[in-house]
């Protein structure tokens, strides 16, 4: 089979018979073939179809399993073609069958069952049997001739009569020279896909692999983000770049350019201090007016953050021997004589506790002295570091209570001392 | 009698605790003070006696100057160790970890504000983070050497085995 690419080849519903060689040069045994041609744009089944000629209602039978594509031709010709075909360069026939084409006042019908399909005669019509022929036979064709199906603005010509579609020819069979009309491809590409070629974001820890982002204690914290994106058909291609994360949405606005066809977008995501650490994902799009779009993510690791604040930066207790002071926290951080510690990190926090001793000129307390609570029970203070579970959450406060006891027999005097208060990850 | 007695004498001293309280009575300003840093934990694996490097992010929240001072064991070095931060300013922070073990350890680098008050009880703020060591021991050279020896013999035994001929 030969492939034929004919322009508006397509205007044939049917398979059609394009070229007979009924009467070779050389011998007419294994020299006689017939070429046809789906010019539909759907492939046909072409299995078992017939060529129907004067000597035989069947005279040569298509195999099966024979499947036409569109704009291909099948050539048929008698058995010993491949050796006995006039012309060696002439391709080898899809499909070789004893055929008995008449050289005077005969045809060959293409038949699918007992439709004939199309049919070619030639010679004096009243010597030819019906169905052999469509119209008016074409006329004979010289010894070495074929009879070709002429070429039409629409491809090959079908007008139902074989005296006007018809002309003798020097064979050619798959040539398909005979057409001027080769189809020319031509591919427009008017939408060329924009590219993102990268996406900056400002790296906070290069010590460590991937990008990290830290939080900024009780502020939100702006990440620039910045794409450097291309598109061949120009800039002005782009439509809409946007910037994408989680469920938040941001349109990403032009820097700056690095050319003609690649330019910096930006945006800016904003993220609350208390967003918890982990990965996340962004994700930047470019669609274009051509009806294209590109994506590209990145990940960024929003750094956990321990951060914590305290609305006083010392006490003063007022006690009498044999008493206890105390001073109470609460939940505000406007109040500096009840302090307040919280979190603004956004990671749950517990404290890192120790004490020194209350000194005086002669004289000191003993850091188990002060008590601690922060919001449940009180606790002594001592000298070293113990961490105390209160799992503060990210944007929550905590009363910080303080008591102070003076034991019978203390000095009186001025006494200093000092509490350290560390917020660690819980 | 006795506690009569203690009583009184107690009395003046009582007397003088209240009136020198009196004095540091006061209800301070709202002096908020605070401190971030990030990350919030470190996980290093390390070869005992190499430096690895991690970066801290320091933070200074307050509405305040304050100065910081960054305490951990001897294993750690830190790059400043003591600076000054104006309000919402940050300050990065190279720390360098030599292990000086083989082992799993875990410690703390706390970062605490550096008091200013000198009244009272003062209170000093920090933030710690946990870091977490897992020092490996160095192959030594000889070792090293050994090795690399036993997989160049391995791998040409192995040669001559595949390509003797046949009987």
């Amino acid at each position: 089979m030969g492939v034929f690419m004919a322009g508006n080849a397509f205007a044939l519903d049917h398979v059609i018979i394009t070229e007979v060689l009924y009467d070779p040069a050389n011998t007419d045994s294994g020299g006689e073939a017939v070429q046809i041609f789906n010019p539909t744009a759907s492939p046909v089944n072409i299995a078992g179809w017939v060529l129907k000629t004067k000597t035989s209602a069947a005279d040569a039978t298509i195999p099966y399993e024979t499947i036409l594509q569109p704009n291909t031709h099948y050539l048929i010709a008698d058995a010993g073609w491949s050796a006995n075909k006039d012309n060696s360069s002439w391709p080898d026939a899809d499909h070789e069958e004893a055929i008995t084409l008449a050289n005077t006042d005969a045809g060959v019908a293409l038949a699918s069952n007992t439709t004939v399909v199309d049919a070619v005669g030639w010679g004096n019509q009243a010597n030819i049997p019906p169905g052999l022929f469509e119209g008016t036979p074409a006329g004979a064709a010289a010894g070495g001739k074929s009879l070709q199906r002429k070429q039409a603005d629409n491809g090959y010509a079908d007008s139902g009569n074989n005296s006007a579609d018809f002309v003798e020819s020097t064979p050619s069979f798959n040539a398909n020279t005979s057409f001027s009309s080769i189809l020319t491809i031509e591919a427009i590409i008017t939408g060329a896909m924009p590219i993102i070629e990268s996406i900056e974001i400002f790296d906070e820890d290069e010590t460590t692999a991937g990008i990290q982002v830290s939080p900024v204690p009780k502020q939100n914290k702006t990440v620039s983000v910045k794409a450097r994106i291309s598109d061949s058909n120009g800039l002005d291609d782009l439509k809409e770049i946007k910037l994408g994360m989680g469920i938040k949405e941001y349109v990403m606005g032009r820097a700056s350019e690095a050319g003609i066809l690649t330019a910096y977008f930006e945006a800016n995501i904003t993220l609350p201090y208390y967003l918890p650490e982990g990965n996340y994902m962004i994700n930047v799009t470019a669609a274009d007016y051509s009806g294209f779009s590109a994506s590209r993510t990145e990940i960024i690791e929003y750094l956990g953050l321990v951060a914590i604040e305290l609305d006083a930066n010392h006490v003063v207790f007022s006690a009498d021997p044999g008493t206890t002071a105390e001073i109470p926290g609460d939940g505000d951080m406007g109040t500096a004589d009840k302090p307040t510690i919280k979190n603004i990190g956004n990671r749950p926090v517990d404290v890192e506790i120790s004490g020194s001793n209350l000194a005086a000129e002669q004289t000191l307390l003993p850091v188990t002295s002060i008590l601690y609570s922060f919001g449940s029970g009180f606790i002594n203070l001592t000298g070293t570091n113990e961490v105390k579970d209160i799992n503060l959450a990210a944007g929550t406060s905590a009363p910080l209570a303080l008591k102070l006891n003076v034991p019978f027999g203390t000095m009186p005097g001025s006494y200093f001392g000092s509490i350290n208060i560390a917020g660690v990850a819980s | 009698m006795n506690a009569g007695c203690r009583t009184l004498q107690q009395a003046g001293i009582i007397k003088k605790i209240s009136i020198l309280a009196f004095l540091f009575i006061t209800i301070p300003p709202v002096i908020a003070q605070g401190i971030g840093v990030a990350p919030h934990k470190i996980e290093i694996e390390a070869v005992n006696g190499k430096t690895v490097k991690k970066q801290l992010i320091v933070f200074n929240p307050s509405d305040e100057h304050l100065d910081f001072e960054i305490r951990a064991g001897r294993w750690f070095g830190f790059s400043p160790r003591n600076f000054s931060l104006s309000p919402y300013e940050k300050q990065n922070v190279l720390a360098t970890i030599t292990p000086e073990k083989t082992g799993s350890f875990e410690e703390t680098i706390s970062i605490m504000l550096k008091q200013k008050s000198n009244k009272g009880l003062a209170i000093n703020l920090g933030a710690a983070v946990r870091v977490k060591i897992t020092s490996k021991p160095k192959t030594s050279t000889v070792i090293g050497a050994a090795t690399t020896a036993s997989i160049i013999a391995l791998g040409l035994s192995v040669f001559y085995v595949f390509s003797r001929p046949k009987p």
